[in-house]
């Protein structure tokens, strides 16, 4: 382990189409030279080459059988790349927002959201919102900056009919907040934070997330998800966040 | 293969020595060309063939002012390039120990223990954890599936003067190992915690609760000042090879790891 090598050419072995092809086959399954060579469409001649690459730099080894595949440290780096890689996928978005917000073991753990979709417009967030709180069954969590009237009486109205709604409100919406559980038959569990870092809604089946913009404002450009994964995800940081909190009664 | 694309070229913008100091001298501050040349002692021309290579990825971008500033995309990928950083420095280590027993969202948050420093003589790492016995005063937080007899009368005495334990075991140390359960409990109020574990604390002296696990694929040892994280090697046995780490992530990593294990685990 030499201190001179640097990390640029541990990136260097992953800047190649064809290395990091093969890299991710042989993650499925191990792979003898021709079948890597027919599967990522290389010449003989370059898929050995480039298999001799990746061998020196420890990332793959040949077994007795004449198979590749994959050391336990490139399944390491693979797997630590797919942050690299979901924030890659979605460069624009990461152009104009602002990830700061968030505590850094959140941003760390961007691939959990891989499997997400975004939903760039506003109108079109605003309604897959409605229709996720209005197919919840047991739980809503959310965050509330600005507050959009219709999913307030929406959640409201779930509240009345026994789900459980939690609502983590920034300081500057308490005033309105007051207002409209003026009227409400039941009250959802409140806690208040100065400055919400990001919008989540959440069910017991979908989340949605939306981060700030570089003006600090939110334009509702939002990733929705059902996966586990990103599940974990929304319900881990709304629950840091709920924590950092304070109960507040109107 | 789309997306192999973009990570292959974001590989490629990062698999240069001068873009990556580039980068890390952004990270500081904006800079203008000539400033960025003279901190990394390139050529005029090279350094603005980098920037330019650098803008084109949008990993930088030149303000109104004639600097070079990092974007809000650049400065997330360089971050999350610290745990491949972390895992290359110790590249022979990760060929051998699994790192994937560990739940997913620890391994995509390594990047948080780069600061650490590896110990990998056994000696050596068992003298400092045992130093880390001797200093800690308020707490110690331990994962391990064995455990060293020397530590034992030293742990009793500081928990009688107030030190709180906190100790995860494999189930079958609970059970194969002449393991007297008062050992490692408060010498003084040991009737208490079975009794009354609220009162016991409130009282403000130390204590020790153990629980057990199933299995347990990491060694852990916390106190209020250091962390020793090792892993388990390959093939089920635990080496003395381990990270040694001070700094506010490190020290996160390794609590809510811990925390996470303590949930899951049983009391006796």
């Amino acid at each position: 382990m030499s201190e001179k090598e640097g990390i640029d050419k541990l990136f260097f072995e992953l800047a190649s189409e064809s290395r990091l092809g093969i890299l991710r086959q042989l993650q499925t399954k191990d792979l003898k030279m021709q079948e890597v060579a027919r599967k990522l469409d290389l010449t003989d001649t370059e898929s050995c080459r480039q298999l001799q690459r990746l061998s020196d730099a420890k990332l793959i080894e040949k077994r007795l059988d004449g198979k590749y595949s994959l050391t336990p440290y490139a399944k390491l780096v693979l797997e630590i790349s797919s942050p690299l890689d979901f924030v890659s996928m979605f460069r624009d978005y990461f152009l104009a927002h602002d990830a700061s917000f968030l505590p850094c073991e959140f941003r760390a753990r961007f691939n959990e959201l891989s499997l997400v979709q975004l939903s760039p417009v506003i109108l079109e967030t605003m309604n897959k919102v409605a229709v996720m709180l209005r197919n919840s069954k047991q739980r809503i969590d959310c965050t509330i900056e600005v507050g959009g009237d219709l999913h307030i009486q929406i959640m409201l109205q779930r509240l009345a009919e026994g789900l459980k709604v939690r609502w983590l409100i920034q300081e500057s919406f308490l005033d309105k907040a007051r207002a409209f559980l003026l009227s409400a038959t039941k009250l959802p569990e409140i806690r208040v934070t100065p400055r919400i870092p990001l919008h989540l809604y959440l069910t017991e089946k979908e989340a949605a997330c939306c981060l700030r913009n570089n003006e600090g404002t939110f334009d509702y450009s939002t990733f929705f998800g059902y996966d586990p994964a990103f599940l974990k995800w929304t319900n881990d940081l709304y629950n840091l966040e709920w924590q950092k909190a304070r109960p507040w009664h109107p | 293969m789309e997306n192999d694309d973009g990570l292959a070229r974001l590989f490629f913008e990062l698999a240069s020595e001068s873009r990556l100091g580039i980068l890390r001298a952004l990270q500081a501050r904006a800079l203008r060309m000539q400033e960025i040349a003279q901190k990394l002692d390139l050529t005029d021309t090279e350094t603005c063939r980098q920037l330019q290579r650098l803008s084109e990825g949008q990993l930088i971008q030149k303000q109104p002012d004639g600097t070079y500033s990092m974007t809000q995309y650049g400065k997330l990928e360089l971050e999350l390039t610290s745990a491949q950083d972390f895992v290359h420095r110790n590249k022979d280590y990760f060929l051998k120990h699994d790192v994937f027993a560990l739940p997913y969202e620890f391994v995509n948050r390594l990047g948080e223990l780069s600061t650490g420093e590896f110990s990998r003589d056994t000696l050596g790492t068992l003298n400092r954890v045992r130093r880390m016995v001797y200093e800690a005063e308020e707490y110690i937080w331990v994962i391990a599936d064995e455990v060293d007899s020397s530590h034992v009368e030293i742990t009793n005495a500081k928990i009688s003067e107030g030190l709180k334990l906190k100790f995860i075991m494999p189930k079958k140390l609970v059970q194969t190992v002449k393991f007297t359960p008062e050992m490692l409990l408060c010498p003084r109020c040991r009737k208490q915690i079975v009794e009354d574990e609220k009162a016991f604390k409130a009282k403000g002296c130390g204590y020790c609760e153990r629980r057990q696990l199933e299995e347990i694929c990491l060694s852990l040892f916390i106190n209020e000042k250091t962390v020793c994280v090792s892993l388990r090697r390959i093939g089920d046995v635990m080496d003395y090879a381990a990270f040694f780490g001070q700094d506010e992530k490190f020290r996160k990593w390794s609590q809510d790891i811990f925390l996470h294990y303590w949930e899951k685990a049983e009391r006796w």
